[in-house]
C-alpha cells in the first residue's frame, strides 16, 4: 500500500517536473515561438471554452468522425459477412483484401479532397475508407475462426438462415466487433482531423493547420489537447460498453 | 467444379484483376466515368514510367524510406527496451504504465504540425513523429508478451539450473523475439503511413510530397501513381517481414 502511494507520488512528480521544465524552457524568448508553454496552451484552451465557434469546430469534427464511423462500420460488417461467410469468396478475394489493407489510408486524404471537395461529404467518405478494414477484418476473421460444429449443431436442430444469424453468427461476431470498435473510433477522429488539416472549411484540424501556418504553437497544441480529450472520452465510454456486453462471455 | 476452382484460383484472380483494370481503362476512355476525377490505368502507368525515366521516383522513395527507417528502428529499439525493463521490475512497470497507456491513446500523428513549427521542414520532425507512433505500441506489445511467458517455464528452467543469463537466453529471448517480430510487422504499415502523412505538412521530397503535388496541380493521376508506389512498398515490406516471421518461428508448436 505504501509502495503504491510512492509510485503515484513519483508519477505526479514526473508530470509536475515535466510541465515546469517545459514552462521554464518555453519562457525563454528564443524558444517561446517553437515550443510554447503549458500556461499559454492553458490560456488558449480557457479562451476556447467560452468561444462558441470553437465548440462548433469540435462539433463539426465529431460529426464527420461519427458519420464516417457509421458508414464505415455498417458497410464493413455487411461486406465482411458476405465475403467471410462464404469459403470460396473468402479464398478468391483474400489477396485483394491483403493488398487493399496495405494501402496507407491516411495518405489518401488529398485524393478524397480532390474527388469530393473540402466539405462534410468528402470527410465522411475518407473516414469511412480509413477505418473500413478494421471492422471488416474482424468480421472476416471471426467468420473464418468460427467453430463449424456450432453451425452444424443448429442445422441439425433445423435452423434456417435467420436462426443461424440470430443464435450463432451474431453472438459470435458481436464480441470481436465491439472489441475492434475502440480502435475504429479513435481512428475515425484521427482521420477526420488529418483530412481537416489538409483542407477544410471547419473543424479542429482547420484550427490546427491555421495555427501551424501562423507559427502559433500554443494554438496547435491546444488543438491537439482537444482532439486527445475527444479520443479519450470516446475510448473510455466504449470500454464501459464493452464490459457491459462482454459480461455474459465465459472468459 | 470445386477442384477446378481451387486449382485455378490464381488464374481466376489474375483474370479478375486484369478485367477490373480493363474496365477502368475502357470506362475512362469512353467517358463513361469522368477521367478527370478517376484518371485511368494508362495515365497512371505513364506517370510511373516518367518518374522511372527521369529517376525522380527513386529519389522520392529514398526520402520517405529514410524517415521510415530512422523512425522505425529507433521506435522498435526504444520500445523493446522500455517493454523489457518494465517487465523485469513490477515497480518500474507500475510507474511507467499510465504514461504508456496515455501515450498510446494520444493521436500522435496530430503532433506533426507542432514538431514542424518547432523543428522546421527537415527530416527531424517527421522521424520524431514516426518514432512516437511506434514506441508506445511496441513497448505495450512487448510488455504483454513478456507477461505471457509462463512462470511454469521459468520455474522449470530454474530447476534445470538456469541462471539469469541462461534464463534470458533460453526463455526470455525467444519469447521476446516472437513479440518483436509481431510488432515489427504491425508497425511497418503505421511507420509508412505516419511518414507519408508527415510529408503532407511540409516537405520537398518523398511519396507524401508527390501526393500533395498531384493535389496542388489538380492531377489525380499523380496522386494515384504515388499511392500505387506506396502500396507496392507496403506489400514488399509485409511480405519480407512475414517471411522472416515464418522462418524464425518455425519451432513454435501451434504455428499453423
Amino acid at each position: 500500500m505504501k509502495r503504491r502511494f510512492g509510485i503515484v507520488f513519483a508519477q505526479l512528480a514526473t508530470v509536475a517536473i515535466g510541465l515546469a521544465v517545459w514552462q521554464w524552457v518555453g519562457s525563454d524568448k528564443n524558444m517561446t515561438l517553437f515550443v510554447s508553454t503549458p500556461l499559454a496552451v492553458a490560456e488558449q484552451l480557457a479562451s476556447w471554452a467560452i468561444d462558441p465557434t470553437k465548440w462548433a469546430a469540435a462539433g463539426a469534427t465529431l460529426g464527420e468522425a461519427a458519420s464516417g464511423f457509421l458508414v464505415g462500420v455498417v458497410s464493413a460488417v455487411l461486406l465482411g459477412a458476405l465475403v467471410g461467410g462464404s469459403a470460396p469468396l473468402a479464398r478468391f478475394f483474400d489477396p485483394f483484401i491483403t493488398a487493399a489493407n496495405a494501402v496507407p489510408k491516411l495518405a489518401m486524404a488529398p485524393l478524397f479532397i480532390m474527388l469530393f471537395g473540402i466539405g462534410l461529404v468528402s470527410k465522411i467518405y475518407f473516414v469511412a475508407t480509413a477505418i473500413f478494414f478494421i471492422p471488416f477484418y474482424n468480421i472476416f476473421a471471426g467468420f473464418r475462426a468460427m467453430d463449424p460444429v456450432f453451425v452444424q449443431n443448429v442445422r441439425v436442430l433445423g435452423a434456417g438462415w435467420g436462426w443461424r444469424v440470430r443464435d450463432v453468427y451474431a453472438p459470435a461476431l458481436f464480441g470481436t466487433l465491439i472489441a475492434s470498435l475502440r480502435v475504429t473510433a479513435s481512428w475515425s477522429v484521427l482521420a477526420a482531423v488529418i483530412a481537416e488539416c489538409i483542407a477544410a472549411s471547419s473543424g479542429i484540424g482547420l484550427i490546427i493547420s491555421e495555427g501551424q501556418a501562423e507559427l502559433q504553437n500554443d494554438v496547435v497544441l491546444a488543438g491537439v489537447v482537444v482532439v486527445s480529450t475527444m479520443v479519450f472520452i470516446i475510448d473510455r465510454s466504449l470500454v464501459l460498453l464493452e464490459r457491459r456486453f462482454a459480461s455474459w462471455r465465459l472468459t | 467444379m470445386k477442384a477446378l476452382f481451387s486449382r485455378h484460383i490464381v488464374v481466376l484472380q489474375i483474370a479478375f484483376f486484369l478485367l477490373m483494370i480493363g474496365l477502368w481503362q475502357l470506362a475512362s476512355v469512353t467517358g463513361r466515368i469522368n477521367p478527370f476525377t478517376v484518371s485511368s490505368p494508362a495515365v497512371i502507368a505513364d506517370q510511373l514510367w516518367d518518374w522511372l525515366r527521369d529517376g525522380s521516383l527513386f529519389g522520392n522513395i529514398a526520402a520517405t524510406l529514410k524517415i521510415v527507417s530512422m523512425g522505425y528502428i529507433t521506435g522498435l529499439v526504444v520500445g523493446v527496451a522500455i517493454g523489457v525493463t518494465n517487465s523485469l521490475s513490477p515497480t518500474l512497470r507500475a510507474y511507467f504504465d499510465p504514461f504508456l497507456v496515455f501515450g498510446n491513446s494520444l493521436p500522435r500523428i496530430v503532433l506533426i504540425p507542432f514538431f514542424i513549427t518547432w523543428l522546421g521542414f527537415g527530416i527531424a520532425p517527421k522521424v520524431i513523429v514516426v518514432f512516437l507512433v511506434l514506441v508506445f505500441l511496441v513497448a505495450i506489445n512487448i510488455e504483454n508478451g513478456m507477461r505471457q511467458i509462463g512462470s511454469d517455464i521459468v520455474a522449470h528452467a530454474r530447476i534445470l539450473g538456469a541462471g539469469a543469463g541462461g534464463l534470458f537466453r533460453d526463455v526470455y529471448l525467444p519469447g521476446i523475439g516472437l513479440w518483436v517480430l509481431i510488432s515489427a510487422r504491425i508497425c511497418i504499415g503505421y511507420a509508412l503511413q505516419a511518414a507519408i502523412v508527415s510529408e503532407f505538412f511540409g516537405s520537398h521530397a518523398g511519396l507524401g510530397f508527390l501526393v500533395l503535388k498531384g493535389e496542388a496541380a489538380y492531377d489525380v493521376g499523380t496522386i494515384y501513381a504515388a499511392l500505387v508506389v506506396t502500396v507496392i512498398l507496403a506489400l514488399i515490406f509485409d511480405f519480407l517481414l512475414g517471411l522472416v516471421e515464418h522462418r524464425t518461428m518455425r519451432w513454435l508448436p501451434s504455428a499453423d
